[in-house]
């Protein structure tokens, strides 16, 4: 049964590192800070170009969510949040804030599939099931979309995902139902209903 | 119908989320539903298609790009937060009040160390977006030293909470080299006679 192994890429080693840089980083040395955007970039992009369907936005959006980590570095609290939580909570408000000035100046559809002319090298290189797969979780409404990105890409539990979107556990455990069934349906629909 | 309970206690369960107690439960269920079943096995492809793709990953030069855009920031860290904009005005406050038990004269006296010291922190704050809200309180604390005609003694009172604030190996150096120029050029220009009383 392929049950969740322990998805975490945040053994307590790593954890340890982060805190290490993150106190390096407060006593003065801004440049302890590059591990830290190494560690999570791949991560913070992802969450974001999910949510914003748009490649250089999503770039933009990451950078900001970076300089804002750095700011307000000092009042993180590892005893309450895990550093990735933190993270991933700073960058989709961000986007959500994104989302919101996107709609007041362009009406865009917000579950507008990635254009395909604007598709990242990873989608062009991977395999065309792999791009089937991206393309539908990208037209799931967002609501939907991003939890199961948290789950799956980023390794969260349910509890993180509350914490990282501040709503409670059954509206969790609904949205990633759902998001699973509407995939399940996408996903067959786009395959002669053979999975 | 009864299987949609099962459908989440299968997702429940594929995520690692479900008791032990359900679990039993949707074990029974399943071996004899074959609906749910075939949700079980959809669900199973489903996640390890989910789980086999990779995070994209941001353009080849994206930490660079953090690391420039924070050093661009960096003054400006410590200064737009409440705590410099509290401190700073209050370190001034500390520092006249004190200045209040020393006997005044020669005002003129302390335009050069004071100066210099303004162009000390304001050489560190400038490369931050701050540069003229730190700009202006150093105008103050200027008018504070110009008025009451501060001692050496009195710039120690800031250089120390200044340097913890910028955390700057540099600007810490420039304006421990700035205290000690201020405290020679003191020494120099104002009257022995104040000095020693
Ligand atoms: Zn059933």
């Amino acid at each position: 049964m392929g049950l969740r192994q322990a998805a975490e890429e945040n053994p307590t080693g790593k954890i340890k590192e982060d805190e290490k840089l993150i106190q390096e980083v407060l006593s003065g040395n801004a440049d302890a800070f590059a591990p830290i955007v190494d560690r999570y970039k791949a991560r913070v992009f992802t969450l974001a170009y999910s949510m914003l369907s748009c490649r250089e936005e999503a770039e933009d959006v990451s950078q900001e969510a970076f300089v804002k980590i750095y700011k307000s570095l000092k009042t993180y609290d590892a005893g309450r949040t895990k550093f990735s939580t933190w993270i991933y909570r700073i960058t989709y408000n961000l986007c959500v804030d994104h989302l919101r000035k996107r709609k007041k100046t362009a009406p865009l559809d917000e579950n507008m599939p990635a254009a395909s002319s604007k598709a990242p090298e990873e989608l062009i290189a991977a395999a065309d099931r792999d791009r089937l797969i991206r393309e539908a979780v990208q037209n799931l409404p967002e609501e939907y979309r991003v939890p199961l990105v948290l789950f799956h890409f980023q390794g969260l539990s349910y509890r993180e995902i509350c914490v990282v979107l501040k709503v409670p556990l059954s509206i969790v455990k609904n949205r990633l139902f759902r998001a699973r069934k509407m995939l399940k349906e996408k996903l067959s629909g786009g395959e002669s209903g053979e999975m | 119908m009864k299987c949609d309970v099962y459908e989440e206690n299968i997702m429940e369960y594929l995520d690692g989320e479900l008791n032990a107690v359900k679990k039993t439960e949707t074990e029974q269920h399943l071996k004899k539903c074959a609906h749910c079943s075939e949700f079980l096995s959809a669900m199973q492809q489903q996640y390890e298609m989910l789980s086999a793709l990779l995070l994209l990953s941001p353009g080849q030069d994206f930490t660079q790009k953090v690391m420039s855009n924070i050093g661009s920031k960096k003054a400006d860290d410590g200064t737009t937060d409440i705590t410099k904009m509290q401190i700073m005005p209050a370190i001034i406050l500390v520092a006249a009040v004190l200045a209040l038990c020393i006997p005044k004269s020669g005002h003129l006296a302390g335009v050069v160390p004071a100066a210099i010291n303004f162009a000390a922190w304001f050489a560190v704050m400038i490369k931050g977006l701050s540069g003229i809200f730190n700009a202006v309180l150093w105008m103050m604390d200027f008018a504070v030293k110009m008025l009451l005609d501060l001692q050496p003694s009195m710039y120690f009172l800031e250089t120390i909470p200044g340097v913890l604030l910028n955390k700057y190996p540099a600007g810490a150096a420039l304006i421990a080299a700035a205290f000690l120029l201020e405290c020679f050029l003191w020494g120099k220009l104002l009257s022995p006679g104040k000095i020693e009383q």
